[in-house]
């Protein structure tokens, strides 16, 4: 059953109650809240989600809350909670749902330790995925979005997880996080998509987030191998082009983008050479996402290793 | 003066092309070398050796350079490598 099953008013009773058990990829995440915006968000993107069922092990326990005393009404304010424990400082009422997917990415990042997590967008076809390594303000997830649009099935919009026990690229198709510009960009690039609404003044800008396509949320359990390490640099009026990268350089490059490579140790070495091995390494600047996607879908499969 | 790995056993590396990626297990660095920085310190690893040793070792690297020059760069490749933390100086 998914969560669109539920009515508006069960899905908020839910929340409020027992808790939602809301399964992405390979977790299981109960979250509780009283918070219109938190339900708005969640009924909205995460309609297509399978609802785990009330007594399987959930991963992680989030608690979306206002905060005691005056802050409830005076400039509210919500406490993401983790395990009943404030994990991040309050954050302005209206921000309840940009926080619950801030806090879902901490939540995997910092306990997910069967996996190699990169900071990267992640898509895939044929079997091959994508990883896009970027620091913020890289157009990654514009790219990211336009491409999950345009025919490659979105893994995750923030974090690769590369599973240490197969080198597979294992899917967490989530909201992808839109900032800023990049809204009205894809709004325009893709009308047919659904969006949050906008909420301004967040410590990253004005956000909203893009639901995942259904068929992308549908296919989470169907893993992917490593095909390309593409480094993606949005720069006004840059025609779309590809230069290769040296593994070893790709290598290193990825590994600052990894959140747990140190706290891995050996296995986080041997996963990203695994993964960079088996990968074709780009730069990738462009300017428009029609060429980009252009581009994308050009790509050669990297040779199979033996 | 000779030169050994400090931890010869918590080396692993990748190379791609003419570059090489070097996981430091004891510390948890991890470094990129150039090919002959990563046979010099492969040759290291293997057995401690004094810099005319290891510039021989190496001299297949550059066939157009005098031992003199050879023996320069070996010298400025010690230096990084101790710089890093891979190997250290012992007296004989």
């Amino acid at each position: 059953m998914n969560i669109s099953a539920l009515s508006p008013a069960q899905l908020q009773q839910r929340l409020r109650e027992r808790g939602l058990c809301i399964r992405t990829g390979p977790f299981v995440t109960r979250v509780h809240t009283s918070l219109a915006a938190a339900a708005e968000g969640i009924g909205l993107l995460y309609a297509d989600y399978p609802l785990a069922e009330e007594e399987d092990f959930a991963d992680f326990h989030i608690r979306l809350a206002l905060p005691n005393g005056l802050r409830r009404w005076l400039k509210p304010q919500v406490l993401f909670l983790f395990d009943g424990t404030r994990t991040f400082k309050p954050l302005p009422a209206d921000q309840a749902f940009p926080m619950f997917e801030w806090g879902l990415n901490w939540c995997v990042s910092s306990h997910a330790q069967s996996y190699l997590i990169i900071h990267a967008a992640v898509l895939e076809k044929h079997g091959h995925a994508v990883i896009l390594p970027a620091p913020p303000g890289s157009g990654k997830s514009t790219l990211c979005a336009a491409l999950a649009q345009r025919g490659w099935r979105l893994l995750s919009d923030e974090l690769a997880l590369i599973r240490i026990a197969d080198g597979c690229v294992v899917p967490l198709p989530r909201p992808v996080s839109l900032k800023n510009a990049s809204i009205d960009i894809m709004r325009q690039y893709t009308p047919d998509a659904v969006f949050s609404r906008q909420v301004r003044d967040t410590m990253k800008g004005t956000v909203a987030h893009m639901k995942a396509p259904a068929d992308s949320v549908a296919r989470a359990s169907e893993c992917a191998r490593p095909g390309w390490v593409i480094f993606p640099r949005y720069e006004a009026g840059a025609d779309a082009r590809l230069t290769v990268v040296p593994k070893a350089r790709a290598f290193m490059r990825a590994a600052d983008n990894a959140f747990n490579y140190s706290l891995l140790g050996q296995q986080g070495f041997a996963s990203l050479a695994g993964l960079i091995g088996a990968s074709s390494c780009y730069d990738f600047t462009y300017s428009k996402l029609d060429e980009a996607i252009d581009t994308f879908n050009q790509l050669a499969l990297p040779a199979l290793l033996p | 003066m000779k030169w050994q790995a400090i931890s010869p056993q918590s080396l692993h590396t990748r190379t791609w092309d003419d570059e090489v990626v070097v996981y430091d297990a004891l510390s948890g660095n991890t470094h990129l070398l150039g090919l002959a920085a990563a046979r010099l310190l492969a040759a290291i690893a293997q057995a401690p050796g004094d810099i005319a040793a290891l510039a021989h070792t190496l001299e297949q690297h550059w066939p157009d350079l005098t031992a003199e020059e050879a023996h320069t760069h070996v010298d400025a490749m010690l230096a990084e490598l101790a710089g890093i933390g891979l190997i250290a100086a012992v007296s004989p």
